[in-house]
């Protein structure tokens, strides 16, 4: 019960304290970018986590290592941008021997893999001195953190299109910074200027 | 070439890629140096690479080598930081480490470095270095001066500064500001720029299915 | 059509008429400060509107009042003591960043006044929420420094759980509004008439305010029953009205939600928003490092709303028009 109270307690801080996306700005330009395609959220969010969750697990394993543990920040860091890369090269490899699957689902991986959001989640485990449970609770709320994001950031982006009365200097990007800043000040309530560092 | 994708075609005011250490890291002058010293050297040399020994490979395999190539960037730079500068690596945080990361490497050097020569490659990674770093430098120095009343590490009295600006949503406010006053600039010189700038972000509810993994397991099965 | 076009326009206006009371109320317990700071923060409202406009070359709509209005509205969230900069900082962020990127009032995605609000409760969360006793206006200078002593608010007291009693005269004093709190937004009895004066000239908009007050009704009654053992007295009844009317409650009920750019349109709707702000305003009392995240609330919920709007809302829609069709058409093949 225990485990299972604090993977979720993780999963939550991630996603509503201090949601990753907007408290921390890890991922957001991928939130953006998929705000304009939010038909091809979920397959991306699913990918998200899986590839953060795995990480977050095996880099916390190699940290029960005393000579991994007694390292310094940077060589762990190191580490841990080594064992996602090697998830995602291991992935696509089984995926691509396996499935033979088309182009775009390798396009995908890449994207899902390689972004700030999935490195930051070990980054953070590691800061915060996290147990593998809470660990592998921070993985999906990753993914459910860029969902959220994503979703809001999208439903704005269908309400701003449809705005006539956006200054010309403002349409476009400009006006879509703008909107996802103000979420981001929505974010801050609990936990206000206490941000990831 | 440098002024199109440098300025017209700024990658983070209009084409919306690395956002995060602009808007999460770029607080001071000193932050923004350092991260736009990583960012042009590992973009230049990620795109020389790509052009002269990636334009074979599959490209799965080459999007994991540039965050290989970002990493050779990164801690090299974090390991010296890290000993001679802990002011400077500590107020970076994690967002030193993510530059390795960075989605920007990727996207650009997908969709030019992997089809030009290594001279254009060369060209196309300078000028994005420079649109990129102006306004990673730009944001730091607004940041720093709203946000903690400070420029260069040194108070600017009486100003006590609005902390907001330190939080990602300050930094996302500057970067609108900033795209707004680009695109009034490039609508005065450029007009059909700025029509290219609100064309690049349009809503599209088209599904993906070929992109799923589903997909991909029921065309395997299809297949046998 | 016509009708609902010609409501809108006049929004801001009917409701800046909403504000005076409150306004005479702030300066009755604060004295002239009080009229200074709403006058300060109104003219950088406007100010700011009329620099954006001319910045970004658009016509200018001051004549709407909504500049005033979110600038007067912010001064009266404050606390008197805040030094004149805060409003002039707050109201300028409401209008430059909350408002003029997104054309005109009508068109904001947010609350400007609730935007301003939460931005400076994380810049100067001292200066936000540090609120006077009330019985030493009569020493405060309107201009230069300030001699306020600090009070601790209704909202700060239950946060601490330091309120486990309260006597008739101190709830009283509460519902008149003599206490520590927000410059124009601690009377509780100048609130209510508020939500009278919307239920008479905006009867929609008052669903919005009893969804919201209803929720927090439940949450209040629930949360006092449950410490006090479930024992019914009357100390009962007076902490269940005391934390009622605490906080940003009142503000948002009569205020905050029901901006009509923000809201929908439609009665279930109505209800269901109200309700939502209500929920996110309980857990954010709770769980917030702010005395009171009220706007933050309000923030969030405008923020999740077109989420509801375009997945829930306009799914059924299509659903209805595509069954209309069907039908129609198996109808037209007979």
């Amino acid at each position: 019960m225990n485990v299972f109270f604090d993977m979720l307690s993780a999963a939550v801080y991630a996603i509503f304290v201090q949601n990753l996306v907007f408290s921390g700005g890890y991922g957001a330009s991928e939130a953006m970018r998929m705000a304009a395609r939010p038909k091809r959220l979920a397959s991306t969010a699913l990918m998200i986590v899986y590839f953060s969750t795995l990480t977050a697990v095996i880099c916390r394993t190699l940290d029960n290592y005393d000579y991994i543990a007694s390292q310094s920040q940077s060589i762990h860091f190191l580490i841990f941008t080594g064992a996602l890369t090697a998830v995602y090269f291991i992935t696509c490899a089984l995926t691509f021997l396996i499935l033979k699957p088309p182009k775009k689902l390798m396009t995908n991986f890449g994207i899902a893999a390689l972004n700030t959001l999935v490195l930051a989640i070990p980054l953070i485990n590691y800061r915060s001195s996290s147990t593998l449970w809470e660990s592998i609770g921070t993985g999906f709320g990753s993914g459910i953190a860029f969902v959220l994001a994503t979703l809001l950031i999208s439903a704005g982006f269908s309400k701003l299109s449809s705005n006539k009365k956006i200054p010309p200097m403002f349409r476009g990007t400009p006006v879509m910074f703008i909107y996802t800043a103000l979420l981001s000040l929505a974010f801050m309530g609990i936990s206000g200027s206490n941000a990831f560092a | 070439m440098i002024r199109l994708g440098g300025y017209l075609r700024n990658p983070v005011l209009v084409q919306v890629i690395g956002i995060c250490p602009v808007a999460a890291a770029a607080t001071s002058l000193a932050n923004s140096l350092v991260l736009s010293v990583v960012f042009s050297v590992s973009l230049i040399l990620c795109e020389i690479i790509a052009s002269l020994m990636l334009k074979k490979t599959a490209r799965w395999i080459r999007v994991g080598i540039y965050t290989i190539i970002g990493a050779a960037v990164v801690f090299p730079t974090m390991f010296l930081l890290e000993k001679y500068s802990t002011a400077v690596f500590s107020g970076l945080g994690i967002y030193l480490p993510l530059m390795a990361m960075s989605s920007f490497n990727g996207v650009h050097c997908e969709k030019y470095a992997v089809k030009h020569s290594v001279k254009e490659s060369f060209y196309d990674a300078v000028a994005s270095s420079i649109g990129y770093c102006g306004v990673l430098l730009i944001v730091g120095i607004i940041r720093e001066i709203a946000g903690a009343g400070k420029i260069a590490g040194f108070d600017i009295a009486p100003v006590k500064g609005l902390s907001g600006f330190l939080m990602p949503f300050g930094g996302m406010i500057v970067i609108g500001l900033l795209a707004a006053f680009h695109k009034q600039r490039v609508m005065k010189t450029k007009r059909s720029h700025a029509a290219d700038i609100e064309k690049r972000f349009v809503l599209d509810e088209s599904a993906d299915e070929e992109g799923t993994f589903t997909y991909a397991v029921k065309n395997r099965f299809k297949k046998k | 059509m016509q009708k609902n076009k010609k409501k809108r326009d006049f929004f801001y206006r009917e409701m800046s008429l909403a504000l005076i009371p409150a306004v005479l109320m702030a300066v009755h317990l604060y004295g002239g400060r009080a009229i200074l700071l709403c006058l300060i923060s109104a003219v950088s409202a406007v100010a700011s509107e009329a620099a954006g406009c001319k910045i970004t070359k658009q016509r200018t709509h001051i004549s709407d009042l909504s500049s005033i209005y979110t600038g007067v509205l912010l001064a009266l969230m404050l606390p008197a003591s805040s030094p004149w900069w805060l409003a002039v900082i707050g109201s300028a962020f409401a209008v430059l960043i909350a408002k003029i990127p997104f054309g005109t009032a009508y068109s904001a995605p947010f609350s400007s006044a609730a935007a301003a609000f939460a931005f400076l409760s994380i810049c100067f969360s001292k200066e936000t929420f540090a609120y006077p006793v009330v019985e030493s206006s009569a020493a405060t200078k309107i201009i230069g420094s300030v001699d306020f002593v600090e009070g601790t608010s209704v909202a700060e007291s239950l946060l601490n759980n330091r309120l486990h009693g309260v006597t008739a005269v101190e709830l009283i004093n509460a519902f008149i509004g003599s206490v520590p709190g927000p410059m124009g937004m601690t009377s509780a009895v100048l609130l209510i008439g508020v939500l009278i004066y919307i239920l008479i000239r905006r009867p929609k908009s008052f669903v919005n305010s009893l969804s919201f007050l209803a929720v927090w009704f439940l949450f209040c009654a629930g949360s006092v029953f449950y410490d006090k053992g479930f024992e019914f007295s009357e100390n009962t009844v007076r902490m269940i009205l005391l934390r009622l009317f605490s906080g940003f409650a009142m503000c948002i009920a009569a205020f905050l939600i029901t901006e009509e750019p923000t809201s929908p349109k439609k009665i279930p709707q109505r209800i269901l928003y109200g309700a939502a702000a209500g929920v996110t305003y309980i857990i954010l009392r709770q769980f917030s490092v702010f005395e009171d995240a009220g706007c933050f609330a309000v923030l969030a919920v405008n923020a999740m709303w077109p989420v509801a709007a375009k997945y829930i809302f306009k799914n059924k829609k299509r659903k209805e028009k595509d069954i209309i069709e069907g039908q129609e058409a198996m109808t037209s093949e007979k």
